[in-house]
């Protein structure tokens, strides 16, 4: 057993904090995003698929600019956090945990929505004629069957989490303690030539923890 | 009292049907492919017929003059699917549960169907003669005022299905069940007392005989 040190323990918990707790969130808007989705038709539907989508396609950083115009202290929301609460959104560690869940969102989404598509209508009329409103057929139908969607989007979800570099240096920073997590740990490693074992066991945890993540997803894939 | 006197429409299938009839039970007949599904679906509010009406039994389901169509959940149905639709993520026990208002008529229909001993099994390890037996019991303990059965019994024992046939007779009757009956065995309609109607196509439209 390799013992961690402070500084690898404070980043691995952060890291552990922002990506739970930005996974956790983001699963009742993932849900409902990816239930309208499977399941209905309406209009726009094309283009607020594209919108879920784009963290995906855009470089993280403009993700991160487009956040700190959101929520930076001078932005449309973060004025308002700002001068009602005296809350700083940006450079925190809720902006790390919001620049996280942007970047899981589609994921999440994605792995949600595949499993709802692939229940079967016939097992939804079925249900129907046996006296069932459209909460129970959620609550007994829709969320039972679509467990392993719900669950492998929550480790993707997390292990993007993880990873999440662009989006949370623009939008959070690089403050130790605060929005530091592995990626920006890494990051900053590099720039001393004296930390190499340093880069080298965080990227070691990095690996060991998105390849658990990952075998956990495919296994409940199968 | 059974009124159905609907006009659907769809890109493969024309059907124009009439039915008045005060039998309780009906036993629809006719070649493959016809529309007797489509008709059950009907009654069960799964399909929307363009115009027309449906009612049975006193409770008006769907009339398109008045803009009358009552939602399948509300309608009081046990559909018996042809290819049963079972819930494969619950046990016996909780897919012939799922509509049961009360637990009352629970015991009885177990004791009808014979299937014990199938309650705590998954859904996935019955065979085929097993699954129709706890796919009409879960129709049953609702307790439905209608009573829609697509050829659910071909792959239940002859032996069994005769006495199943005589058993299921005997509850349709003895709690007013207004029964619709699909089977390829013209002789069941016989076992049922049913009126035959037959569905067959007229110059390319459906209609009832």
């Amino acid at each position: 057993m390799i013992a961690l040190s402070d500084y690898e323990i404070t980043v691995l918990l952060l890291s552990i904090k922002v990506a739970s707790i930005s996974s956790i969130i983001t699963f009742f808007p993932s849900f409902i995003m990816a239930y309208l989705l499977a399941t209905k038709n309406f209009t726009g539907k094309s283009l607020i698929d594209g919108l879920i989508h784009l963290p995906l396609v855009l470089p993280p950083v403009v993700i991160g600019f487009f956040l700190l115009i959101i929520f930076g202290k001078n932005g449309l929301v973060g004025d308002i956090f700002f001068s009602t609460f005296n809350i700083r959104i940006s450079f925190s560690w809720i902006a790390a945990m919001i620049a996280s869940s942007v970047m899981g969102f589609p994921l999440f989404v994605r792995s949600i929505r595949q499993s709802i598509s692939e229940i079967d209508p016939k097992i939804i009329e079925a249900a129907q004629t046996l006296g069932a409103n459209k909460i129970k057929i959620l609550k007994k139908i829709i969320i039972p069957l679509s467990k392993n969607g719900i669950i492998a989007g929550f480790i993707l979800s997390f292990s993007r989490s993880l990873g999440e570099f662009g989006a949370t240096i623009t939008f959070a920073g690089n403050i130790f303690g605060e929005t530091q997590t592995l990626p920006l740990a890494i990051y900053s490693s590099l720039q001393d030539p004296d930390a190499n074992l340093i880069v080298i066991r965080l990227v070691g945890i990095s690996v060991f923890i998105s390849m658990a993540a990952l075998m956990i997803s495919n296994r409940l894939n199968k | 009292m059974i009124y159905l006197d609907f006009t659907y429409q769809n890109p493969s299938l024309s059907m124009q049907i009439k039915v008045k009839t005060k039998s309780q039970i009906v036993f629809l007949y006719g070649h493959s492919g016809v529309g007797k599904t489509t008709i059950l679906k009907m009654i069960a509010g799964l399909k929307q017929p363009q115009y027309g009406l449906i009612d049975i039994a006193g409770r008006r389901f769907f009339d398109a003059s008045k803009n009358i169509n009552i939602a399948p959940q509300l309608r009081n149905v046990g559909y018996v699917f042809q290819d049963l639709r079972l819930f494969s993520h619950l046990n016996v026990k909780d897919n012939i549960t799922f509509g049961a208002l009360k637990q009352n008529n629970f015991n009885k229909i177990i004791d009808l169907m014979n299937i014990h001993e199938l309650l705590d099994k998954n859904i996935k390890s019955l065979s085929g003669g097993e699954s129709q037996k706890v796919s009409i019991a879960r129709a049953l303990v609702k307790n439905p005022s209608i009573l829609l059965i697509d050829e659910s019994f071909h792959a239940i024992d002859k032996e069994y299905r005769d006495q199943l046939i005589k058993k299921l007779h005997h509850h349709i009757i003895e709690n007013q069940i207004v029964t619709f009956l699909i089977s390829h065995q013209l002789s069941d309609a016989k076992k049922y007392s049913a009126e035959i109607i037959k569905i067959k196509k007229e110059k390319g439209i459906v209609v009832a005989e």
